[in-house]
């Protein structure tokens, strides 16, 4: 009764778009496909028209992959509870099946969720469910769960940049040794080095917190950054927050290239060696105090070691045991 | 489409699904030669006609699952029937000039063109006019549409997803649809 009085009030299709959408509804009675014959009897035309419609639809295939982060964007927003126990079962699956791995932070929660990892020398993109992006440096790993009111992510390995997906209602966490980065939708890097960890800020806001976001005082206990700021996080200490006009350099890895200004030669190797077939190795430590500047693209055919050997004041030589060995020129 | 020959054993015949849709194509097959029939067409010109219709029907990238099929097929079918008649009066000549000229105003007068699906894909330039056009729709008109193109998803599933009724999707869809149109003609 109720479909009787909708399609009594609907407005009769009239053109070919409008038969095409009406097409698409479920259940389209014999009197509906009538009056679609009528329709196209009416005009030589319409038959055309209405393939035409049809095949320019087709021929959006091609965009699927542009639009993948809008639809993940919409899956996310719209999660069903039935949906969402679902991811929350196969997080517990991953789980159990990392549980051999090194825990690097055990101060952390236990890892739940998905890991995504980079492989040496490559830097991968991932688009998370949300929506958001994130690109991993290489040999960098994180890990991933998006079933709770907030979204986890957790920095494992090496660095990440991340293009947070805007959603007030859920935010976006990234942990960092015993650290919170806390963000409603912003861009920003993070990085962990041997000691200590860092997050800039390039765009948005977001707050360092010893607090899991779920905790309602992590943003009010926490550091907030500005664009510019860089925080130094170590593990225990008070987080250290300055601002870098040089933010182009923590970043320069995601423009596949490693940008080092007045930096010891030893910081250099150990940076290269992340994108390195084989490991870097200085010969001579007190050559490892030698300040270098220098720009080495990541990309290309040349590979980096021939870069540096033909870059920096040193030369470079490939051991039979697969290392390199940088020694003074 | 032909059931399987009595040699074939119960285990060649088709099953479930499969012998469900054949049967339903089989039955629209039917229908259609009668519709064709009843214009005055002979049993065999019908059949001839409806096999003609089938492979245009796919060419043109129609798919017999989808509730336009029928529709469709019977308006495909009636074109190239009068597609025939017309060639056919062109041939002998014997008809005058009134009768061509009846028979041009009638309610199927010509075919709508055969072009090959390629000439109607579009260029990488007018895929990335297409996607900026999407981009450019109202939030729900956009997201309805994603849903509906890339997944699949029915009317029914979108509008639950989005809180609106059966009928407002489907004029997004339409909506989307005729944008894409206006870009498309540009």
């Amino acid at each position: 009764m109720i479909d009787r009085l909708t399609a009594l009030f609907a407005r009769r299709p009239e053109t070919a778009e409008d038969w095409l959408a009406r097409m698409g509804r479920p259940g389209v009675s014999p009197r509906e496909q009538d009056r679609f014959a009528a329709w196209l009897e009416a005009d030589p035309g319409n038959l055309d028209r209405y393939e035409s419609a049809k095949a320019l639809s087709a021929a959006l295939e091609p965009l699927r992959g542009v639009f993948e982060t809008d639809l993940a964007r919409i899956r996310w927003r719209r999660r069903e509870p039935a949906l969402s126990r679902r991811l929350l079962l196969s997080g517990g699956l991953v789980a159990a099946a990392a549980v051999g791995g090194a825990l690097m932070w055990p101060y952390l929660s236990a890892p739940a969720g998905r890991l995504y990892e980079s492989a040496p020398g490559r830097i991968s993109e991932v688009v998370l469910d949300d929506g958001s992006r994130v690109t991993l440096d290489a040999g960098s790993a994180i890990r991933v769960s998006l079933d709770d009111k907030v979204r986890r992510v957790t920095l494992e390995r090496g660095a990440a940049y991340f293009e947070v997906a805007h959603d007030a209602g859920h935010p976006f966490q990234v942990g960092l040794m015993d650290r919170r980065v806390i963000v409603t939708g912003t861009r920003f890097v993070t990085a962990l080095k041997n000691e200590s960890a860092e997050v800039a800020l390039l765009e948005g806001r977001v707050v360092v917190s010893a607090r899991d976001a779920s905790d309602a005082r992590a943003l009010t206990d926490g550091m907030a950054l500005a664009p510019g700021d860089e925080a130094l996080i170590r593990p225990g200490e008070p987080v250290v927050r300055h601002s870098r006009k040089d933010l182009d350099i923590a970043t320069a890895w995601r423009k596949r290239r490693l940008i080092f200004r007045d930096v010891p030669l030893s910081e250099v190797v150990a940076a290269a060696s992340r994108y390195s077939d084989r490991p870097l190795t200085i010969a001579d430590p007190r050559l490892g105090a030698l300040r270098v500047t220098a720009i080495l693209p990541l990309d290309g055919d040349q590979s980096l070691i021939d870069r540096i050997d033909a870059l920096l004041p040193v030369t470079v030589e490939r051991t039979a045991d697969g290392r390199a060995l940088v020694r003074a020129e | 489409m032909d059931a399987p020959s009595d040699g074939g054993g119960v285990f060649a015949r088709p099953t479930g699904e499969a012998a469900r849709q054949a049967g339903a194509v089989a039955g629209l097959r039917r229908d259609v030669v009668s519709y064709l029939q009843r214009k005055g067409q002979s049993l065999g010109d019908a059949e001839d006609a409806v096999q003609e219709a089938f492979v245009r029907f796919h060419r043109a990238g129609h798919d017999l699952s989808s509730p336009d099929a029928r529709p469709l097929l019977f308006v495909i079918a009636r074109n190239i029937q009068n597609d025939r008649w017309k060639a056919a009066a062109r041939e002998s000549r014997r008809l005058v000039a009134e009768d061509l000229a009846t028979l041009d105003a009638g309610p199927r007068a010509i075919a709508s063109d055969d072009r090959p699906a390629d000439d109607r894909l579009i260029g990488r330039q007018n895929l990335a006019s297409a996607a900026a056009v999407i981009r450019a729709l109202p939030q729900r008109t956009r997201e309805a549409f994603l849903m509906h193109r890339f997944e699949n998803q029915t009317y029914r599933q979108i509008a639950a997803r989005l809180g609106v009724s059966v009928s407002m999707v489907e004029k997004y869809i339409a909506e989307a649809l005729r944008q894409l149109k206006i870009s498309a003609e540009d």
